[in-house]
């Protein structure tokens, strides 16, 4: 009964669902990410072994986060994540600038995969607080994002563990994605199974 | 060399470092068994310890699904704990400050901050210890193996606790009444009556030969002691 009336609310008044994948290198924060927004708190995390995965109410949209580990080997397993996926968060430690090129070459291949090609793009510059920390210009130029042609993208600077930026990232993703679908764009490509 | 190739070198001499005996336990916590390693003081570490180094932003690889560039490689390969604890822990006693062998996160970090961060007892590295006795050996080996189920007991160096001098036991032949047991363990045997020593206390004379006998009769009986007992 609860559940048909939610169900009749949710039509009338727009609330989604939408999956979102968390991707980056090992450590940019990704876990910490997810925590905070789904708990509000600061969780000591660990190297993510596989993936974690966390639905996140955010207006009246319902993100299904998935944070998939980041380090090299788990890497080629990004992209079993990318089915029926509407959007990504990529999550950059704007403090590593050595590794800045290897996250960019990684963000290429991720939103140069066919099941991705529709996604929204939700970049955090992560670590903001952190000193010598590219700025979000700087992230943004390091992806290329100026390079990306038909995509709806978002650099947003962050501070993981104070909880800043992330809302406003989230905000952006929520309303891209209702915009994007409200207007008819395909968001998420889901794999031929057979 | 292809890629491939090279880390299935790399991970074969990763797992060969952690089979030596200080790499056998995390840097910090002393967990069997560490399966990180934090680049910037080439020291292997459990989990919980990696993740309280990525909180510092120290550059933390897990052996399994990391790879490693060969200059990597090459760092930990002469780093190690032993080395890191040669040089961030020369001048640091146990009883300063205490290795967060509990695992409570927050000693965790207090521990990375105050030994890697401030470096409160960072120093010259201090020289190799006299050359252990083979029995040292063959103790650390066995003590460690033991402590593999819940009972960790934690494991310091002998010359840590005892100081490099060896104790003598000093016995005047003098006091030596009974004929039928060596003179070393007369004297302790003098006070019950004969023929009532249990087994335990006929030890104990053998184990104050040496410093390295104390800990090891001290070792034995406490790994004997259910400190659990079973309901």
């Amino acid at each position: 009964m609860g559940n048909t009336f939610r169900k009749m609310f949710d039509q009338l008044f727009g609330n989604r669902e939408m999956r979102v994948v968390m991707l980056g290198l090992d450590a940019a924060g990704k876990t910490t990410i997810l925590y905070k927004l789904h708990i509000g708190e600061i969780l000591s995390t660990v190297p993510t072994i596989g993936f974690n995965v966390e639905k996140v109410q955010y207006k009246n949209v319902l993100f299904t986060v998935w944070d998939v580990g980041g380090q090299e080997k788990l890497r080629p397993l990004w992209r079993h994540y990318f089915n029926n996926t509407d959007g990504l968060i990529y999550v950059v430690d704007s403090q590593d600038r050595e590794r800045v090129q290897k996250a960019a070459s990684e963000f290429k291949a991720i939103i140069d995969d066919p099941l991705m090609r529709h996604s929204a793009v939700l970049v955090f510059a992560n670590k903001q607080d952190l000193k010598g920390a590219l700025s979000t210009a700087e992230v943004c130029e390091a992806l290329g994002m100026s390079s990306l042609k038909n995509r709806k993208w978002h650099v947003q600077g962050a501070i993981a563990i104070r909880g800043e930026g992330l809302y406003e990232g989230l905000d952006w993703l929520a309303n891209t994605l209702k915009s994007m679908q409200r207007s008819g764009q395909i968001t998420s490509v889901t794999a031929a199974t057979r | 060399m292809t890629a491939r190739n090279l880390e299935a070198k790399h991970e074969k001499l990763l797992r060969e470092l952690l089979r030596k005996p200080d790499n056998k336990r995390c840097a910090n916590c002393e967990v069997l068994g560490p399966q990180y390693v934090v680049l910037d003081f080439a020291t292997f570490v459990c989990t919980d310890c990696s993740g309280a180094h990525r909180e510092f932003h120290h550059r933390v690889k897990g052996i399994s699904m990391a790879t490693f560039k060969p200059e990597e490689m090459k760092q930990i390969q002469q780093g190690g704990n032993q080395e890191a604890a040669a040089a961030y822990l020369s001048k640091w006693t146990p009883s300063e400050v205490a290795k967060p062998t509990d695992r409570n996160p927050q000693k965790i970090r207090d521990w990375i901050d105050a030994v890697y961060v401030k470096k409160r007892f960072h120093g010259p590295k201090k020289l190799q210890r006299p050359s252990p006795s083979p029995s040292v050996g063959t103790l650390s080996a066995r003590s460690s193996a033991r402590s593999t189920r819940d009972d960790d007991i934690p494991t310091r160096s002998m010359a840590d606790i005892m100081g490099n001098d060896n104790i003598k036991l000093q016995i005047s032949p003098a006091t030596s009444t009974t004929s039928n047991t060596p003179s070393l363990m007369d004297q302790p045997l003098l006070l019950r009556p004969h023929g009532q020593q249990s087994p335990l206390q006929q030890w104990i004379p053998l184990a104050l030969e040496t410093p390295m006998g104390v800990l090891r009769q001290d070792r034995m009986c406490r790994a004997h002691t259910p400190r659990h007992p079973r309901l």
